[in-house]
């Protein structure tokens, strides 16, 4: 995940539009030039410049919903806190990176010059020399005294919605120089500003070709059907085939040949063919942004595969164990598999959103315990933390399925196994467990779908984070997570696609194992 | 004979009980290490490690059936592990109430169960001690064995129902937090409950509120759609299949069950380029469209299985008597397959109503938001967390009540669905 807010309120596309900037101008002016310039990256980023000023110690960032002549007037937007600033960087000698930090923090791009600021920023000026990019303290940048020009991704801004900024310098005593402010307003929208839309009728006429095709067959299929009376059969199934054909299957087909393009979201509906490019490019150093030698793939598969079978094993364990005591003759059966059935029953989006909140570091289960752990925001915690809150989301549902195959198991087998006198252990072996495994084999295999593909628990949990290094997956990536990032918030469609097909032929393995067990291939004759 | 087989098979009831509820006192005497070892609190790790090993002795060492010579070290085990887990975990609440937070109900929770499983040890070894040396007499197994037959249904049922209730603490713990968290002042995360503060402003303020009440509407009117738009579709289609032996019948089942396993990441990039390029991103009709054919493949395999189950005759007998097509699908098939229906719909509804990911990536604009990315926007900050906790706590309880009580009433079909291969809401 490139930022945990960039993650938050993702965004499609975006086009920065420069609306309007109030140049009241009085003695002191805290930051004397500003400019702020679109079509930066693909997200809820807009990109913000503006010239330094000398004896400061640090300059605060502050969004606005409405505009303002001093702080007192901010508008908290959604995502700040009132009296706070949003970002801030802080200037000084010592340019070292905080070794208490993580680099994960680094949300908040940055880079500094002692030129002037580009023209435009939307280009790539930060290449060009005299651009450094700062180190870091507490997750916020540090820049040079010696800076003047200073260029951030201000992150956090809602797509959709115009939001007012503007910087505050502060010096030494600690003290901001609040009038004078000069206010630049952008709005980050989805689609205004952008380039009229790509002519899209490849797509008009594929899938025409494709209803087209199939109504022919249909048609060809029906006159000739030996049986009049079972051809009418075509008629019924067509419109369902048809909206299957054109929004599944030619989707599908169509995200297979996006891999071999370079299609993004600034070329859209240009992408040209570049063969193997993308798939070469998943395991290329060119992404390997921090240095470790692997560009995300194979730390976010495997963690995939910790997150698949960790949560598909506890859910199993978990659900047997729990209905086995559901089915064990007890007081209150029905109430208490109601309340068991909670986790499941409330939708998955909240209950993960007051896990996150209960996970907080201020928040309900370091209150309880006593503790002082950011579960969300250390790597092993947050590993943890995901896993133990999606087994939560899912036990109730293995609990559910498998005291209905307990009921289902005959109770003269237990008394013929008790009149023999077979412990325990044995009961469970040899009389449970074979009677449960047609329901159980199934269940786990279609469970490690579910949860291979699981999006929205570790996006709204972490959002992928901790994160790395900009650019490279975050430590509670697992594929889907990080092939959402590379499509919609870098914009790289080819790329994504190409994560895509290698997510899928892995999910091939896990359906074929799916359908050959379950002989749900063999559909009745 | 029989009395031999009662001296033999004899264990004291106390005894069993200790060993019964010296599980539990075990489990959460792990629990205990892991919150020690969460606070950094080594001096309270070590008790607690400590606590777990005594109990361990007493969980594995009972003898199954009586001795047959005299155990008097797995006597001495019994009472000193007791006595040791009871002064342990005493020494832990004393520990615990020394450190700067003092004691607080985890504490409590996690220690008293040793204290009492420990205390319990001590008095029935004790009073089993006959039992230990190989002394009990035949009158005495008797008497154990009846006393054993006349508690040990209560005993085990009273574990079973103390390990439920920590079950359904855990699974009630986060709605729990939400409930007071939506009755809280403040809009924190960092709330301080209690009843005298409680207020009902949060919900007063989203029930008033025209945003929130925008993205019910927009999650209504999709679900609502989808439902009976899916429903349109698959009806007929599930029917076909089910009713008429065509060429090419089984490839067009086959199809629809392997969709199902089509990852949602592989068709969201180009779901979102195609739905664009057909304009319609933020829109209703896209995500009904596209919720209409991620729930389709369920909704023809579930009516299809129920179908198959209406005999043919049916038909054919109505067929005879003159009855149309039309009338036979108004008249027979649909008033027959009510139920189906009704499950096929619940399922499309809740689907459409839960989903996240297609919204997400369709919507930009706040005002098309459904109520999961609605709601989810609310909290979306990347600040410390103090964002809108508490007008979410509020939301996430109304919309769930309603969802949670359908989830109640037809639970059965709800697990008979999921398992026949649904996409988990």
């Amino acid at each position: 995940m490139r930022g945990q807010t960039a993650g938050i309120t993702a965004a499609a596309l975006l086009a920065l539009l420069l609306l309007s900037s109030s140049t009241a101008q009085a003695a002191p002016t805290p930051v004397t030039e500003m400019s702020i310039d679109g079509d930066v990256d693909l997200n809820n980023r807009v990109r913000y410049a503006f010239q330094t000023v000398p004896e400061s110690v640090k300059y605060d960032i502050y969004y606005s919903d409405e505009s303002f002549n001093n702080l007192s007037e901010i508008v908290p937007t959604a995502s700040s806190v009132a009296g706070f600033p949003d970002a801030w960087i802080f200037v000084s000698e010592d340019q070292a990176d905080d070794p208490s930090i993580q680099e994960t923090l680094k949300f908040f791009r940055c880079w500094w010059s002692t030129t002037i600021i580009p023209e435009t920023l939307a280009t790539d000026f930060q290449i060009e020399e005299g651009w450094s990019e700062p180190t870091f303290s507490t997750g916020m940048p540090v820049i040079p005294p010696d800076a003047t020009s200073v260029v951030c991704d201000l992150p956090g801004i809602v797509r959709g919605q115009q939001v007012y900024v503007a910087t505050v310098a502060i010096d030494e005593d600690g003290s901001s120089v609040t009038e004078g402010l000069e206010v630049l307003s952008a709005i980050t929208t989805a689609e205004s500003e952008r380039p009229p839309d790509p002519d899209m009728t490849r797509v008009y006429i594929a899938i025409g070709v494709i209803v087209g095709g199939l109504c022919l067959t249909a048609l060809v299929l029906y006159f000739l059907s030996p049986s009049r009376r079972e051809r009418s059969g075509y008629l019924f199934v067509l419109p369902a085939i048809l909206l299957l054909a054109t929004l599944t299957f030619y989707p599908v087909g169509y995200g297979i040949y996006l891999s071999f393009t370079d299609e993004s979201a600034e070329n859209y509906g240009e992408g040209e063919f570049i063969g193997l490019d993308n798939y070469e490019l998943l395991f290329s150093d060119e992404r390997d942004y921090d240095g470790d030698g692997d560009p995300g793939f194979w730390r976010t598969f495997t963690f995939t595969l910790i997150w698949t079978f960790g949560c598909v094993i506890m859910h199993m364990l978990l659900g047997v164990l729990f209905a086995m005591l559901l089915e064990s003759g007890i007081i209150g059966k029905v109430a208490w598999r109601t309340i068991l059935l909670i986790p499941w029953a409330v939708p998955g989006y909240i209950s993960v959103i007051m896990w996150r909140g209960m996970l907080n570091r201020f928040g309900w289960v370091n209150g309880i315990l006593t503790s002082d752990i950011d579960y969300l925001g250390l790597d092993s915690w947050a590993k943890f933390s995901v896993i133990f809150v999606n087994i939560w989301m899912g036990f109730s549902f293995m609990t559910m399925t498998t005291s209905g195959a307990l009921a289902g198991i005959p109770r003269d087998m237990y008394e013929a196994a008790n009149i023999d006198g077979v412990g325990r252990y044995h009961r469970f072996r040899h009389l449970t467990l074979p009677q449960l495994m047609p329901a159980l084999v199934p269940l786990s295999l279609l469970g490690m779908i579910w949860t291979f593909n699981l999006f929205h628990v570790i996006f709204l949990m972490t959002g992928g984070g901790p994160d790395r290094f900009y650019g490279e997956p975050g430590v509670t990536d697992i594929l889907v997570t990080f092939v959402y990032d590379i499509a919609f918030i870098d914009g790289e469609y080819g790329l994504g696609a190409a994560w895509s097909v290698i997510i899928f032929l892995m999910l091939i393995v896990f359906s074929t194992a799916y359908l050959v067990v379950t002989k749900a291939g063999e559909v009745d004759g | 004979m029989r009395d031999n087989l009662a001296v033999r098979w004899w264990t004291p009831v106390s005894l069993r009980a200790v060993a019964s509820f010296g599980w539990i006192s075990l489990m959460i005497a792990l629990f205990m290490c892991a919150v020690s070892w969460m606070r950094g609190d080594d001096a309270g790790l070590t008790t607690a490690l400590m606590v777990v090993i005594a109990n361990s002795v007493i969980v594995f060492i009972l003898p199954e059936d009586v001795p047959a010579r005299p155990v008097p070290e797995k006597f001495a085990l019994f009472l000193v592990s007791g006595a040791s887990m009871t002064v342990l975990s005493l020494s832990y609440i004393i520990h615990r109430s020394d450190s700067s937070v003092g004691l607080t109900l985890v504490d409590y929770w996690t220690a008293a169960p040793s204290m009492l499983v420990g205390a319990a040890a001590v008095i029935a070894a004790s009073r089993s001690s006959r039992w230990f040396m190989g002394k009990a007499s035949t009158e005495e197994a008797l008497n154990g064995l009846a006393r054993s037959r006349k508690h040990s249904g209560a005993i085990i049922q009273t574990a079973k129902q103390i390990v439920l209730i920590h079950l359904g603490i855990f699974a009630i713990l986060p709605p729990l937090w939400t409930v007071m968290l939506s009755l809280s002042p403040g809009n924190s995360l960092s709330m301080d409950f209690s009843i005298s503060t409680a207020t009902l402003e949060h919900y007063e303020k989203m029930w008033g509120s025209e945003r929130f009440w925008g993205w019910f509407w927009n999650s209504i009117i999709v679900s609502v759609a989808t439902t009976i738009f899916g429903l349109t579709i698959a009806f007929p289609a599930a029917y076909g299949f089910s009713r008429y032996r065509f060429y090419g019948r089984k490839i067009g089942l086959f199809m629809f069950l392997i969709v199902q396993m089509f990852p949602g990441a592989l068709i969201l990039v180009p779901y979102f380029i195609v739905m664009k390029g057909l304009g319609l991103l933020n829109t209703y009709a896209g995500l009904v469209v596209a919720y209409s054919v991620t729930a389709l493949p369920l909704c023809v395999w579930l009516m299809k299985g129920f179908f198959d189950t209406i005999p043919r005759e049916l038909e054919e007998a109505a067929r005879v008597d003159g009855c149309s097509q039309m009338q036979i699908f108004s008249r027979i098939i649909f008033p027959l397959s009510l139920p189906a229906v009704a499950v096929t719909c619940l399922f499309s509804f809740l689907a459409a109503w839960n989903e996240y990911l297609l919204a997400l990536t369709f919507l930009s604009d706040t005002d098309r938001y459904t109520l999961p990315v609605g709601l989810a926007s609310m909290v979306s900050s990347a600040q410390a967390g103090d964002s809108y906790w508490g007008d979410f706590a509020a939301a996430s309880i109304l919309i769930s009540i309603p969802v949670v009580l359908l989830f109640i009433t037809f639970q059965r079909y709800l697990v008979d669905g999921m398992v026949a291969g649904a996409v988990k809401g």
